[in-house]
């Protein structure tokens, strides 16, 4: 998962189904908020990375795609923003509640490597969020 | 910086050695933060070093134990800079120790929930070194004990990896079993029957008990706690 900003706008495109449920990006999207505060990342790319294009052939958008998640991280103050995005998308707003009638597990599960054994003791959820907070030394 | 203003408004539950815990909600969730202060009574160099592999070391035994199958507190977010790591906070729970001194206050050793613990716990233990991660401080205390939702089953969650590593040495594991045993063995007194039912259970459970074992045979031949390793 990516969040990319340009100078104006700040938002990012994913293929949400392979995302649990909302909660799970919280973690990733406070990890990238972190670096941006350091000031590690030199360009002004929230997310510069070496995994742009991987991440975007994990994660990415093909034309099959049916439903769409934004994130967008910007500052309190600045709703503009929203209804940038709401132009640029032909599409129906949905409540983020219905994320998890998105999402689809199988490709979550092969995606994120994860073990039966795993998931039954503890969900696909806390399997993933735990996979996103480590990622570093693993 | 972030995690240092979190941890402000967050509440001290206590102060080791290695460092400190917090309670506080991140990202809506009641979480654990456990920080490694920088010692100053070290080389800045080396502090930062060791700091940081503890840090990662672990982490990776969470993450492995998890793999594995094993409960443990999910790990949300880790800050290398400030050495914190975010972790779930178990709630709805009870330590082993607890629960193993209130049901001998109302029952026997042989008490089937004891019995059922013992075999519990002998088994996760197995499958915990079967994956190579050793605890390191194996205590009734860092065990907690939860019912799951939909059946009455109890559930296991280790907890406090602060001195786990990875170690596939037969030695590292017998102490980490020695270490459980002395800890049991003062904290419940006249026991001995039902740790060695966790170790039976241990043993069933491990195609490489046997070594283990043996080693921890040893182990309790020399005396507290000494890994002749390194």
């Amino acid at each position: 998962m990516i969040i990319i900003m340009d100078i104006s706008l700040c938002f990012a495109h994913l293929n949400d189904s392979k995302c649990v449920s909302a909660q799970d990006l919280n973690p990733d999207i406070y990890r990238r908020v972190m670096f941006q505060e350091r000031k590690e990342v030199n360009s002004k790319l929230l997310c510069s990375q070496m995994f742009i294009s991987e991440a975007f052939k994990r994660f990415g958008i093909s034309h099959q795609d049916r439903s769409l998640l934004v994130v967008v991280v910007h500052s309190r103050d600045d709703s503009e923003v929203l209804s940038h995005i709401a132009v640029r998308v032909d599409g129906q707003e949905v409540p983020v509640e219905e994320f998890s009638s998105f999402s689809d597990p199988a490709k979550i599960r092969k995606l994120y490597k994860v073990s039966p054994q795993e998931e039954e003791s503890g969900g696909l959820l806390d399997a993933v969020v735990c996979r996103m907070a480590t990622k570093d030394v693993m | 910086m972030a995690t240092l203003q979190l941890l402000r408004g967050a509440e001290m539950l206590k102060q080791g050695a290695e460092g400190r815990v917090y309670r506080a909600e991140f990202l809506g969730k009641p979480a654990v933060i456990k920080q490694r202060f920088p010692k100053r009574y070290r080389h800045p160099e080396l502090d930062e070093k060791l700091t940081h592999r503890r840090t990662v070391q672990e982490v990776r035994s969470i993450v492995r134990c998890r793999r594995a199958g094993i409960s443990t507190p999910v790990v949300y977010f880790v800050d290398y800079s400030s050495s914190c790591i975010f972790l779930e906070e178990i709630v709805d729970s009870q330590t082993v120790r607890d629960f193993i001194a209130s049901t001998r206050l109302s029952s026997s050793q042989s008490d089937p929930e004891l019995q059922r613990l013992a075999e519990l716990t002998g088994r996760i233990l197995a499958k915990m070194h079967d994956e190579d991660v050793i605890h390191g401080d194996l205590t009734t205390s860092n065990m907690l004990l939860r019912r799951s939702a939909d059946s009455s089953e109890l559930e296991l969650v280790l907890i406090d990896f602060g001195l786990s590593y990875i170690s596939a040495l037969a030695e590292d594991k017998g102490v980490d079993l020695y270490v459980l045993e002395k800890a049991f063995l003062s904290t419940h007194p006249n026991t001995e029957p039902l740790f060695q039912q966790l170790l039976s259970s241990y043993s069933a459970s491990s195609k490489k008990s046997s070594a283990v074992i043996k080693k921890l045979e040893e182990v309790r031949l020399r005396g507290r706690k000494r890994s002749m390793v390194g």
